[in-house]
C-alpha cells in the first residue's frame, strides 16, 4: 500500500491530550424520528490531518459530516471546534465548509476565478457553467469552492467516489497534495477502504451510527478491534472458540470449526473458559504439500483440499476445505513467474500460520 | 440567535400559505357544512343561525331536513345518478379515443413528439367557454354538421344534437381529453421497447404482446386520467347547461340553481356535501397515485 | 407492429382534427356575414364587420379589461403564494402543518368548482355579517378567490421543480456563508424562476377564463369577460363571439410560438455545451 505516507502518521496513541484536539465530537446522538442514526458518538480530530471515515451504506458517516457542517442539528452531544461550541452556530457562521457527495454545483452560475483554481489546476476554466465541464473537472471545481474560503476544517463526502478507477487513484494523491500545501484539515468519507487507507493518516470505522473502532490503517488492519471492523476492512478468516488456557504472553483456544487448537502469542484479555473469535488474513497463512515444522495434531496447522484457486496477476487466492468442512481462504503472492509444479485444484495441502499473526477478538 | 431567525422565517414561509388556505379554502368548507345543517328562512341571510337564544340560554339549532329533502325529492336522485353516467361514459369515450393518442405520440419520433404534444395542449390555453361554445356552431339544428349532412343528402330534416346527452358526452370529451392523454403519455413514454421487442422475440403476436405487456404497465397512467376527467365531469356546470338537456338537469347546475334561483342556501350546501362524498373516494385515490409520481421524481 | 402503429396513427390524426374543426370553424365564421353564424354567405363575405363590431362592444371591452386586471393581481398573489407553499413542501421537511398544506394546496385542484365557489361566497357573506367586509361581492372577492383556486396550481409546478434539484445546492451555498436570505435570492429563487414564469402564465390563464367559481362571488357590478361571454351565448349563437374567439386563439398561438422558437434556441445552446464538455472530457489532464 502506500508506506511512504504512512511515515509521517503520528504515533501518539488515539487517547491525545484534550488540547490538542481540534475538532471535539462528544456524545453526539443523532436521531430522525425514532431511528437513531449516530450513537453516541465520541471523536477527537487532530489539527492538519487527513482523518477518514469509513463504514457500511447506512452507517451515519453522512449525517456525521452534516451535523458537523451544521445542517443536521444534534439530538444530544456536543461539537467543539478549536474550543469553541457549535451548538448555536448556523452552518454560514461555522469555520468549515463541505465537499458534497453530489458536488453541488450551481447549475445557473459561472465557475468564476479564484486562485483555488489554479491550486486545483481548473486556472482556465471560471467561465464555464457547470454542465460545461466534464466529471472529473466537476469535481475540481467543487474542491476549489470547498476551499475558496479557506477554512480550516474541510468535509469531503465521498469525494471520489463518481471518478472512474485511474482518475480515482490519480486524484487521491493530489488531495494529499493539496491538503499538505494548504494545512487544512480534512474529513473524509469514503466507502472504499484502499481509499481510506491510502488517504488516512487516521481511520474511524462506523457501524450502525457508531465508532467502532479508530486508528491508524495499520492498527485497524493488523490489530481490529471488534470481529466487525475485521471483517469490514480486507478479508478474514473467522473462527469461534473456548478459551482453554490463558496466560500472560498468550492463551491456547480449543476451536470445533477447526481441527487444531490454535495457540495465539499475544497478550489477550480473557479468562479461561470464555467464548471468543479468533481472525486470521488470509495473507499470514502459509500453504504447503509437506506438513508444516509443527506436523500433524500441533497447534497452528490443519489439512485441507484446494477447492477453487483465482489467479489475480500479482497475487492468486486459494479456497481451501478443511477436515471440518469449513472453507478457508489463503493468498499468496505470485514472487516468481512460471513457479515449478505450483499447486493444483483438488491437491491436498497444509495450512499454517505463526503464533503471532491471529488475532482474538472478544466482542 | 441566527438559529432562532432562521426558524422564524421558516414558520413564515410556511405559515403565510397556510394562513391563507386556512381561511379561503378550509373555514369556507366549514361553513358550508354547517349550513348544510340549517332551515332555510326569509331573512338576511336566508338560513337558521346555528346557535340561538332561548329564555336566556343558547340552544344548538341543528336540522336535517335540507338533507331529508335531498333523499324525498327524486329530481336530486336522479340528477345525482345521471351526473354519475354522464361523467363514467365521457370518461369510457376519453379513455378510448386518448389511449391511441398517447400511444401514437409515445411511439413517434423524438423530433415530433413536442411538437404533437403541444397541438394536444394548445386548445387548453384557449378559452374552455369558448370552446363549449363552438359546439353549439356545429351541433345545433342549423349547425355546421346538419348542414353538411343535409348537403350530401344523407338526411333530409336536420336532427336533434344539441340539447341530448349525446353533445354533453362530446363536449365533456372535447374539453377534458388533454387531461387524459398527458398522464397516459407521461406513462407510456416511459416504457421498455425492449420489453416488446423480448415478447416479439419470444414470439408474441402484437396484439398480445400490447394486451400482455403494454396495456398492464399504463395502468397507473390509465387511472390518473380517468381520475382527472371523471372527477370534474361530475360537477360540471358549464357543459350541460350550454349542449345538455333541459328535461334532465347535472348536479351542479341543481346546486347553481338552488342557491341562485330558489336561494335555498341550506338545499345547496347539502347538494355540496353530498357530491364530496361521491368524490371523496375518486379524489384520494388520484392523491395518493400523485403522491407516489412525486416521490418517484425525487 | 405495423398494424397497430397504423391504428394509433389514425387515432391520432382523428383526434387532433377533433380537437381542431370546432375552433378552426369559429375562426372561420368569424368572417361570415350572415348573422345566422353558421350559414357561409358567399356573397358578402369574408368580411371584417364582426370584428368592428366587438371593438365597439363598451360591455365586451370593459368586460375584457376588468378580467385582464384580475387576472394579472390573481396571478401574480398566487405565484407569491404558491411559492412559499412549495418550497415548504418541498424543502422544510417533515414540519408541523406539512400533512394541511399538502391537503389543502392539492383539494382546489380537484375540487368540483361549484362547491369552490358556492363555499366562497358562503365565507365572505359570512364575514361581511362578521365583521362588516366585504361591503358586497366584486373584484375584490372575486380576486380573492381567484388566488385561491390559482395557488394550488402555482404550488405544484414550483414544488415538482424542487423537486428535481438537489437540497444540497442550497446547502452548499449556506456552508459557503450565505444566509438564509441570500440564499433564496441568488440560489433558489434563479432556479425555480422558470417554474414561477410557468406558474404565473397557468394562473393567468385560469384566472382569465374562470366562469363558475366567479359567478359565486361576483356582484351586479363586475361582470368579468366569460360571465359576459356566457350570457351572451346562453341565449344563442352570436357572430361576434367568434371573432372574440378568433382573437384569443391568435394570441395564445403567438406566445406558444415565440415560447417554442425560445426553447429551441435554449435547447440548442445546451447540446453545443455538452459537445464542448465531452470534448474537455477527452482532454483531461492526467498528469500533472
Ligand atoms: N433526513 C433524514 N430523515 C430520516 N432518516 C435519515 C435522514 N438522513 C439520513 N437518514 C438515515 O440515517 C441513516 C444514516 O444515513 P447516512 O446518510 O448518514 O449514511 P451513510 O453512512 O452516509 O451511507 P452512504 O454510504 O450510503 O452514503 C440511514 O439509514 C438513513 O436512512
Ligand atoms: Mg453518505
Amino acid at each position: 500500500m502506500s508506506a511512504i505516507l504512512k511515515m509521517n502518521a503520528p504515533t501518539t496513541t488515539a487517547a491525545a491530550d484534550p488540547a490538542s484536539a481540534y475538532v471535539r465530537i462528544a456524545n453526539l446522538t443523532k436521531k430522525f424520528g425514532d431511528f437513531v442514526a449516530l450513537d453516541n458518538v465520541s471523536l477527537d480530530i487532530r489539527r492538519g490531518e487527513i482523518f477518514c471515515l469509513l463504514g457500511g451504506s447506512g452507517s451515519g458517516k453522512t449525517t456525521l459530516l452534516r451535523t458537523l457542517a451544521g445542517f443536521e442539528s444534534p439530538t444530544a452531544g456536543t461539537i467543539h471546534i478549536e474550543g469553541a461550541d457549535m451548538s448555536a452556530i448556523p452552518p454560514y457562521e461555522r469555520p468549515v465548509n463541505m465537499m458534497f457527495q453530489s458536488y453541488a454545483l450551481f447549475p445557473h452560475m459561472n465557475v468564476e476565478k479564484s486562485e483555488m483554481l489554479d491550486i486545483v489546476k481548473m486556472g482556465g476554466f471560471g467561465a464555464r457553467k457547470p454542465h460545461q465541464l466534464s466529471g472529473g473537472q466537476r469535481q475540481r471545481v467543487a474542491l476549489a469552492r470547498a476551499l475558496v474560503k479557506r477554512p480550516k476544517l474541510l468535509l469531503l463526502d465521498e469525494p471520489l467516489a463518481a471518478l472512474d478507477k485511474k482518475l480515482r487513484e490519480h486524484t487521491q494523491f493530489e488531495l494529499i497534495n493539496i491538503q499538505q500545501r494548504l494545512g487544512v484539515t480534512f474529513i473524509v468519507v469514503t466507502h472504499d477502504q484502499e481509499e481510506a487507507m491510502t488517504l488516512g493518516q487516521r481511520l474511524g470505522v462506523m457501524n450502525h451510527g457508531r465508532i467502532a473502532q479508530v486508528g491508524s490503517p495499520c492498527d485497524i488492519y493488523e490489530s481490529p478491534a471488534t470481529r466487525f471492523v475485521a471483517d469490514f476492512i480486507g478479508s478474514v478468516n473467522m473462527f469461534e472458540g473456548r478459551v482453554s488456557e490463558a496466560e500472560p504472553d498468550g492463551v491456547r483456544i480449543e476451536c470445533g470449526e477447526l481441527a487444531c487448537a490454535l495457540r495465539v502469542q499475544r497478550a489477550v484479555s480473557c479468562t479461561r473458559g470464555a467464548t471468543v473469535w479468533t481472525a486470521i488474513r488470509p495473507e499470514k497463512i502459509n500453504i504447503s504439500r509437506q506438513p508444516p515444522a509443527q506436523a500433524a495434531g500441533a497447534d497452528n496447522a490443519v489439512r485441507g483440499t484446494v477447492r477453487e484457486i483465482a489467479y489475480m496477476g500479482d497475487l492468486s487466492i486459494y479456497l481451501v476445505q478443511i477436515e471440518s468442512g469449513k472453507v478457508m481462504r489463503v493468498t499468496l503472492p505470485n514472487t516468481t513467474r512460471g513457479a515449478e509444479r505450483p499447486i493444483a485444484r483438488q491437491e491436498s495441502v497444509w495450512l499454517s500460520w505463526h503464533g503471532s499473526s491471529a488475532v482474538v477478538l472478544t466482542e | 440567535m441566527a438559529r432562532l431567525t432562521q426558524a422564524a422565517g421558516r414558520r413564515l414561509v410556511a405559515g403565510v400559505p397556510i394562513l391563507w388556505l386556512l381561511l379561503l379554502f378550509l373555514i369556507p368548507f366549514i361553513i358550508v357544512f354547517r349550513i348544510s345543517f340549517s332551515e332555510v328562512r326569509l331573512a338576511i341571510p336566508p338560513y337558521t343561525p346555528l346557535i340561538s337564544w332561548r329564555h336566556g340560554a343558547p340552544s344548538l339549532e341543528l336540522y336535517g331536513s335540507a338533507y331529508s329533502f335531498l333523499f324525498t325529492d327524486p329530481l336530486y336522485i336522479s340528477s345525482y345518478l345521471y351526473s354519475l353516467k354522464v361523467a363514467a361514459v365521457s370518461t369510457l369515450c376519453c379513455l378510448c379515443i386518448g389511449y391511441p393518442m398517447a400511444y401514437a405520440i409515445a411511439r413517434s419520433g423524438a423530433a415530433s413528439r413536442p411538437v404533437l404534444l403541444m397541438l394536444v395542449v394548445l386548445p387548453f390555453w384557449t378559452s374552455f367557454l369558448l370552446r363549449v361554445y363552438a359546439w353549439i356552431g356545429l351541433l345545433k339544428n342549423t349547425g355546421v354538421i346538419n348542414n353538411a349532412l343535409m348537403y350530401l343528402g344523407v338526411i333530409h330534416h336536420p336532427v336533434a344534437l344539441l340539447q341530448t346527452d349525446f353533445a354533453v358526452y362530446i363536449g365533456i370529451v372535447y374539453s377534458y381529453l388533454p387531461f387524459m392523454i398527458l398522464p397516459l403519455y407521461a406513462n407510456l413514454e416511459k416504457h421498455d421497447m425492449a420489453l416488446l421487442e423480448a415478447a416479439a422475440d419470444l414470439g408474441a403476436r402484437p396484439l398480445r404482446a400490447f394486451l400482455r405487456i403494454t396495456l398492464p404497465q399504463s395502468f397507473a397512467g390509465i387511472l390518473a386520467g380517468s381520475l382527472l376527467v371523471f372527477i370534474p365531469a361530475v360537477g360540471e356546470y358549464i357543459i350541460p347547461t350550454l349542449l345538455g338537456r333541459t328535461d334532465q338537469l347535472m348536479i351542479g347546475r341543481v346546486l347553481s340553481d338552488e342557491f341562485f334561483e330558489n336561494r335555498d342556501w341550506p338545499v345547496a350546501s347539502a347538494v355540496a356535501i353530498l357530491i364530496l362524498l361521491l368524490l371523496v373516494m375518486p379524489i384520494m385515490l388520484f392523491q395518493r397515485l400523485e403522491r407516489r409520481q412525486l416521490e418517484a421524481v425525487k | 407492429m405495423k398494424s397497430r402503429g397504423l391504428f394509433a396513427r389514425l387515432a391520432l390524426v382523428l383526434g387532433l382534427v377533433f380537437l381542431y374543426v370546432p375552433i378552426l370553424s369559429m375562426m372561420v365564421f368569424s368572417f361570415n356575414n350572415s348573422r345566422l353564424v353558421t350559414v357561409w354567405d358567399a356573397a358578402h363575405s369574408p368580411t371584417l364587420k364582426w370584428y368592428a363590431a366587438l371593438l365597439s362592444n363598451g360591455q365586451i371591452l370593459g368586460a375584457a379589461w376588468l378580467s385582464i386586471r384580475i387576472a394579472l393581481i390573481s396571478a401574480s398573489g398566487a405565484v407569491v403564494l404558491g411559492t412559499l407553499a412549495g418550497m415548504a413542501l418541498a424543502r422544510f421537511g417533515a414540519f408541523r402543518g406539512r400533512l394541511l398544506l399538502a391537503g389543502m394546496t392539492a383539494a382546489p385542484i380537484v375540487m368540483p368548482e361549484v362547491i369552490t365557489g358556492l363555499s366562497l361566497l358562503l365565507l365572505f357573506v359570512a364575514t361581511e355579517q362578521l365583521i362588516g367586509w366585504p361591503k358586497g361581492v366584486g373584484a375584490v372577492t372575486i380576486t380573492l378567490a381567484h388566488i385561491t383556486f390559482c395557488m394550488a396550481y402555482v404550488t405544484v409546478v414550483v414544488q415538482s421543480r424542487l423537486a428535481g434539484f438537489d437540497e444540497s445546492l442550497e446547502e452548499a451555498a449556506m456552508d459557503l456563508g450565505a444566509r438564509p436570505l441570500q440564499v433564496f435570492l441568488r440560489i433558489t429563487l434563479p432556479l425555480i424562476l422558470p417554474a414561477i414564469g410557468s406558474g404565473w402564465l397557468l394562473a393567468f390563464t385560469l384566472s382569465w377564463d374562470d366562469l363558475v367559481i366567479t359567478q359565486f362571488v361576483a356582484g351586479p357590478g363586475s361582470s368579468t369577460l366569460p360571465m359576459v361571454i356566457f350570457s351572451k351565448v346562453r341565449f344563442g349563437v352570436t357572430p361576434d363571439v367568434n371573432a372574440l374567439a378568433t382573437i384569443m386563439v391568435l394570441i395564445v398561438a403567438t406566445g406558444i410560438a415565440i415560447a417554442t422558437v425560445w426553447m429551441r434556441y435554449q435547447q440548442r445552446r445546451r447540446e453545443r455545451d455538452l459537445q464542448l464538455a465531452a470534448a474537455a472530457n477527452l482532454s483531461e489532464p492526467l498528469q500533472s
